[in-house]
């Protein structure tokens, strides 16, 4: 084959094929395997169940997000999925010899945070997780996506799994970013513009130089909203970057093994010939900060648009689908969406929690005081964010300004652990999801960048990152 | 897993865009006890009037709750169905309500090859004939499945045709079972992975030499 030709994904895949199962689904081998609190007990109970033992514990690795509480002291038993989930996921793991990183480990975290600062991350490798924001892992070229509860018992019996390779979208931006304009802001921009359905069935490269300019952490932003793309796969080609997070990393490879994987990551990027299924570009100076008007990812707009108006939709669903977003969030066509009030504000997620997001959040908190009328949340995506956010003194800007540092966890991103946001309150949140009930019961979220979710903080009101002064 | 070879019945129309799996398995009815199934809180915020299960007032509008569809065991959807999380309690509800077989234009990744897993056929078909099977699903006229043929078959014995993979195809016909089937070729895997921890060491954390 000729590897100028072949995609990054096609570099990964092909070689990771143990058979073949015809009709285009084949068996793939699984080099790293990532179980959560909430899914992870259920699978290992039912592997035990079946009399199976976890075939290869050493690839495989747990830790609590999704059910713990993020409140400061918190324990196992703060809520009452932690208490009933985390013990089963620590005697389980026990049992089978899978690495776990209990409630109290200084590598606590969200699953997507905490993979890659531990280097199980790396180019290269087949990733999956039961959890569909696993897209997150391609942002080191690698190969990742989401599995669901049966697969996940599937891969701990075989460390394989079933799957058909899917089709290929590279999506290229082009240009600079304009200032105020992250990642997220790129990612919201291109669902917005593209909708929620453009990547089914295909795994999605991103590229250009506004991408390869990112760093890593920015990287993980865009990959991880490729799932609300329709994607279950985001990638992007390993470069310098990559190669420089990734070393020294307490799982990564050292010695002569990091010599000979890097010599295998530098093959891995997609080659100057690779052919896409479909290819879509991006004037990344066009890009405004974006955020969410409405009840899927796709219902994105620039922050000085207004909120659209269902008799301009292009279709009857779609000006159904407009109208019921629109009634559940509260929101008049035609209004603008800044200056919108606003009672909470959510920094946190496997999408925007990482040191980089809040430090761009401190850096606006720094210059004033939560308002009044808002309650506001930090929740670092690990332990490790927590510390490095610590020593260089975040913790106490935001605390200054009135806003709450808490424990690592998925907290109200998913609300798995309680922490609703309540009903028909309206929260800025730098997390990925918009849906119906998502933070709650009838919880109205506008998804922003940490910068953009920090200055809706103090401002009150859904606010324009470039006006700050 | 139970089997399915054919499936006759009338089909309920849920064509709203994006429906996700939130929307299908509230986050909030997965993680509280309950005396009631969770299929009883599947598709909460839009089967229920003002999206509360608790007051148990059905919407009248939601064709779930409409009489002429009581027992479909066919669901034809509209764009992008089940997009969203992983959660395989979404189509697990969805079995939950009886339904064996889901007609629509495209659906969420995962939430895709969960259906497999739940014993669910998602058929996917241009919108063009979703719409013409909404429309004869309105009328209540019963349509019939045949996964083996791979055709629904209309009352009026017009006949649409459908693809499913051979081997997803299988698996439901024979209600066989994914990992039974992958352990007969642990030979394989094994080779496979003693070939690669000669090329990637790392991957495996051996010591470094």
């Amino acid at each position: 084959m000729n590897t100028r030709n072949q995609t990054l994904l096609d570099k990964i895949w092909d070689p990771h094929v143990v058979s073949d199962l015809g009709g285009g689904y084949q068996l793939l081998h699984v080099d790293r395997h990532l179980l959560h609190d909430l899914g992870g007990p259920m699978s290992l109970r039912a592997i035990e169940k079946r009399d199976l033992k976890v075939r290869n514990p050493n690839l495989t690795f747990a830790v609590p997000d999704h059910c713990v509480s993020t409140a400061p002291n918190r324990d196992e038993n703060s809520t009452e999925l932690g208490r009933r989930l985390i013990p089963t996921l620590r005697s389980r793991c026990e049992v089978e010899g899978i690495t776990y990183f209990d409630i109290h480990d200084k590598e606590q975290g969200i699953v997507h945070v905490v993979g890659p600062e531990l280097g199980l991350t790396v180019p290269g490798v087949t990733l999956v997780c039961g959890d569909s924001h696993t897209c997150t892992h391609g942002a080191f070229g690698a190969l990742a996506w989401g599995i669901g509860t049966s697969e996940v018992n599937h891969v701990l019996a075989t460390q394989c799994v079933i799957e058909k390779k899917p089709g290929k979208l590279r999506i290229t931006f082009t240009g600079k970013a304009p200032l105020g304009v992250t990642a997220k802001d790129m990612i919201l921009y291109v669902i917005g513009k593209h909708g929620a359905t453009l990547g089914i069935g295909c795994g999605v490269e991103f590229a250009g130089d506004a991408v390869q300019s990112l760093s890593m952490e920015e990287r993980m932003t865009l990959c991880n909203l490729s799932i609300e793309l329709g994607s279950k796969i985001g990638q992007i080609s390993p470069d310098d970057t990559t190669y420089e997070y990734v070393k020294d990393r307490e799982f990564g490879p050292v010695g002569k093994h990091w010599d000979l994987a890097l010599k295998y990551w530098q093959s891995l990027p997609s080659g100057p010939a690779a052919r896409f299924d479909r290819e879509i570009q991006i004037e990344t100076p066009e890009i405004a900060p974006q955020i969410t008007w409405g009840t899927s990812p796709e219902h994105t707009i620039g922050i000085n648009d207004a909120v659209p108006d269902p008799n301009d939709a292009p279709d009857s669903t779609t000006a159904a689908a407009w109208r019921a977003a629109l009634d559940y969030i509260g929101l008049s066509p035609n209004q603008p969406i800044k200056g919108t009030p606003i009672q909470r504000v959510f920094i946190g997620s496997c999408t925007n929690s990482r040191l980089s997001d809040l430090q761009a959040a401190a850096d606006i908190a720094r210059r004033g005081q939560v308002a009044e009328t808002v309650t506001a949340w930090v929740v670092p995506g690990s332990q490790r964010v927590k510390r490095e956010a610590e020593s260089l003194g975040l913790h106490k800007i935001f605390k200054t300004a009135g806003f709450e540092w808490r424990e690592p966890g998925c907290s109200q991103c998913v609300a798995t652990n309680s922490e609703y946001v309540a009903p028909f309150e309206r929260c800025v949140s730098t997390s990925n999801r918009n849906f119906v009930g998502r933070q709650g019961p009838d919880a109205r979220t506008h998804l922003a960048s940490p910068a953009m979710a920090a200055f809706a903080a103090i401002t009150g009101v859904i606010s324009d990152i470039r006006e700050i002064t | 897993m139970q089997k399915l070879e054919t499936i006759l019945s009338t089909a309920v129309p849920i064509m709203n865009a994006n429906i996700d799996t939130d929307v299908i398995t509230p986050m909030n009815r997965m993680t509280s006890r309950s005396e009631k199934p969770l299929s009883y809180f599947a598709f909460e915020p839009l089967r229920y009037l003002d999206g509360d299960a608790d007051a148990g007032e059905l919407n009248p509008d939601f064709p779930l709750n409409q009489d002429k569809y009581r027992g479909a065991r066919i669901m034809i959807c509209g764009e992008n169905f089940g997009c969203g999380s992983s959660r395989e309690s979404a189509p697990a509800v969805i079995a939950g309500l009886g339904f064996r077989c889901i007609i629509g234009s495209s659906f969420g990744d995962i939430f895709f090859n969960n259906c497999f897993q739940q014993g669910i056929l998602p058929i996917q078909l241009n919108l063009e004939t979703v719409n013409r099977l909404k429309s004869i699903a309105e009328t209540g006229a019963e349509l019939c499945v045949d996964l083996q043929k791979q055709e629904i078959v209309m009352p009026d014995d017009d006949i649409f045709q459908f693809h499913i993979n051979a081997l997803r195809r299988k698996s439901l016909l024979e209600g066989l079972d994914d990992i039974g089937i992958t352990m007969q070729q642990d030979n394989l895997i094994s080779d496979w992975q003693d070939k690669d921890r000669k090329l990637r060491p790392w991957i495996y954390f051996e010591s470094a030499p």
